[in-house]
């Protein structure tokens, strides 16, 4: 029989040894990952601060086998220590601990009142280790009582650990155990060490969450009351006003009597900046009614080149007042899918940009081109044209071109309806874009829509939800065109 | 010692952690321990045995296969047990 090798004997014990380390220290591993995935698992659910204070410490007493446990939170506007969450690890002992145990679970310290060792924690930020009960309830609980639970728990020691995150102390982890500290497991002591970190984590999460919640519960309120506000004084100035109009313009007309140069041109003034308000008040119930989501738009199949036909009609009469000619060209293109009163204002604000920015004997021409998917209706010019630099400002809201005051003062312009025209054309899932060469080179108004069919309609019904009413009290859009 | 038989179970149990199947072999061949099939401890003592000497004994075999580590998840595992206990009852090679 061979003999055994002492040399190899030693080697493959020293293989033996350092395999087995390496075996323990994944051990270790083990079950600290084993808790550091339950409390993951909290951080990861959205819950409120008792509730996740609540599963923190249950998981915690369970799994390292403490006695009890406590989590109590920094209350900075009142300048206290809270106690939010508890847990033991068996049923209360004794009835007549009740009483005690609910007093604690209420508990509220005065960050003042160093005395108590969870208050002096928060302040030295270090954990704190006492044998006694008492030093943590004090002044709620009398000593003799403390001394009663604490022998009925069976808690020989407690350790009081700061829980931070940030450079800030958020509360105080209390674990109650029935040894001393030094007679912890390394298993515990490493576990312990990761848990007090993610107990910072998740506390902070909750606090984080419910803060976002009330401003969020917060900013709906808000932007609700700015809609009603918008609303209701929408709806309050504009009966006056029309009041207002109607009667100036019952004046300009004579029907009160002949009136003298002066008096025509003070009202004419009137008149026209009268005007102006209730346009300017019915763009901004507009534009609150397309932000809020409240404005109805209903897709069907539209002959654009007709629609387009039907708004010329319509401005002919003006734009033969200011001596200026709107020409269509008529080619067969394919229906898009579009809310035909909605494509209308759109038209409505181009062509009356038009209107307003072409000298007398000039031309506004309408084309068509179809581009795969989608059809582009152009509005060009022979205006005032736009300088390159001002090209950004024109579709927010009122973004005007500079020196356009004067005109859109005398022709009633708001500085609303490009950036309503835009909302609207967004909403039918196109573009609007703005070509101008310079100043007196005209400019040309393009907007894209989709070549109607059923799929392209429901995309856009499902895009747009909550971008749209669905129906219930119809909100449409205010006519404030030409 | 009261609870041998709870603090042997830890030990063998913390070592399982670590070894595997392994750790329920070594057990078995210390005089006055018997491990049933599903695993559990039954300590059956002679008169003139010492439970300290067991718990020696047990603690030794692991050592002499694995080294002070081993020593270590042994203890570790006697804090764990939960029993309450006075150092004079360890054998010398756990204090």
């Amino acid at each position: 029989m061979a003999k055994s090798d002492p040399k190899m004997n030693t080697v493959l014990q020293k293989i033996n040894e350092q395999m087995y380390e390496r075996n323990v220290e994944l051990t270790v591993k083990n079950k600290t990952l084993s808790v550091q995935r339950e409390l993951y698992e909290i951080i990861n659910t959205t819950l409120g601060i008792k509730e996740t204070a609540e599963r923190l410490v249950h998981v915690i007493t369970r799994e390292l086998d403490f006695r009890g446990g406590s989590i109590l939170l920094v209350n900075r506007k009142e300048k206290t220590l809270d106690a939010v969450a508890s847990a033991s690890a068996h049923a209360h002992p004794l009835k007549k601990n009740v009483p005690i145990m609910r007093r604690l679970d209420k508990m509220r310290f005065r960050l003042s009142d160093r005395h108590n060792m969870a208050v002096a924690v928060v302040h030295t930020r270090k954990k704190l280790v006492t044998r006694h009960m008492f030093d943590i309830v004090t002044p709620h609980v009398r000593h003799a009582e403390a001394e009663v639970l604490q022998a009925q728990l069976n808690i020989q020691t407690l350790a009081l650990y700061p829980i931070k995150f940030g450079g800030k102390v958020l509360g105080v982890l209390v674990l109650g155990m029935d040894k001393l500290v030094k007679d912890l497991s390394r298993s515990e002591k490493e576990t312990l060490k990761e848990v007090i970190e993610l107990v910072g984590i998740a506390l902070e999460q909750a606090q984080t969450y419910i803060a976002l919640k009330r401003a969020n519960q917060r900013l709906k309120e808000l932007d609700q009351m700015k809609d009603d506000f918008v609303s209701v004084a929408s709806h309050e100035l504009r009966t006056p006003m029309t009041a207002i109009k109607s009667y100036l313009w019952m004046a300009l007309a004579g029907k009160g009597g002949k009136l003298t140069d002066k008096q025509k041109y003070y009202l004419d003034r009137s008149y026209t900046s009268t005007d102006r308000l209730i346009k300017l008040v019915n763009d901004m119930l507009n534009i609150s009614r397309i932000e809020s989501g409240r404005l109805t738009v209903a897709y069907e199949k539209v002959d654009i080149v007709k629609l387009v036909e039907e708004v010329r009609e319509e401005v002919l009469p003006r734009a033969e007042e200011l001596k200026l000619n709107v020409m269509i060209e008529k080619p067969k293109v394919s229906e898009v899918a579009a809310d035909p009163d909605k494509i209308k204002e759109v038209l409505f604000n181009l062509i009356g940009n038009s209107l307003k920015f072409t000298e007398a004997g000039g031309t506004i021409g309408i084309f068509f081109e179809e581009r795969g998917e989608e059809i582009v209706t152009s509005v060009k010019d022979s205006g005032k044209g736009i300088d390159v630099q001002d090209l950004p400002t024109l579709f927010t809201k009122f973004g005007m071109v500079e020196g356009s005051y004067a005109t859109n003062k005398k022709a009633s312009g708001t500085g609303l309806g490009l950036f309503i025209s835009k909302s609207i054309i967004e909403l039918h899932g196109g573009e609007i874009t703005l070509a101008s060469e310079g100043v007196g080179k005209g400019s040309t108004f393009s907007f894209s829509l989709p070549v109607y069919s059923p799929a392209v309609v429901k995309k856009l019904l499902r895009k747009n939800s909550g971008k749209i009413n669905k129906g219930e009290e119809k909100k449409e859009i205010i006519h404030t065109g030409v | 010692m009261k609870d041998i038989d709870v603090i042997v179970q830890s030990i063998i149990t913390h070592q399982r952690e670590v070894l595997g199947p392994l750790a329920v072999d070594q057990a078995k061949g210390i005089a006055g321990l018997t491990i049933t099939s599903d695993g559990k401890v039954k300590i059956s003592l002679k008169k003139d045995t010492d439970s300290k000497n067991l718990l020696s004994d047990l603690v030794k075999k692991y050592e002499k296969l694995f080294g002070r580590a081993s020593i270590e998840v042994c203890k570790d595992a006697i804090k764990e047990s939960g029993v309450k206990y006075a150092d004079s009852d360890l054998p010398d090679i756990l204090r």
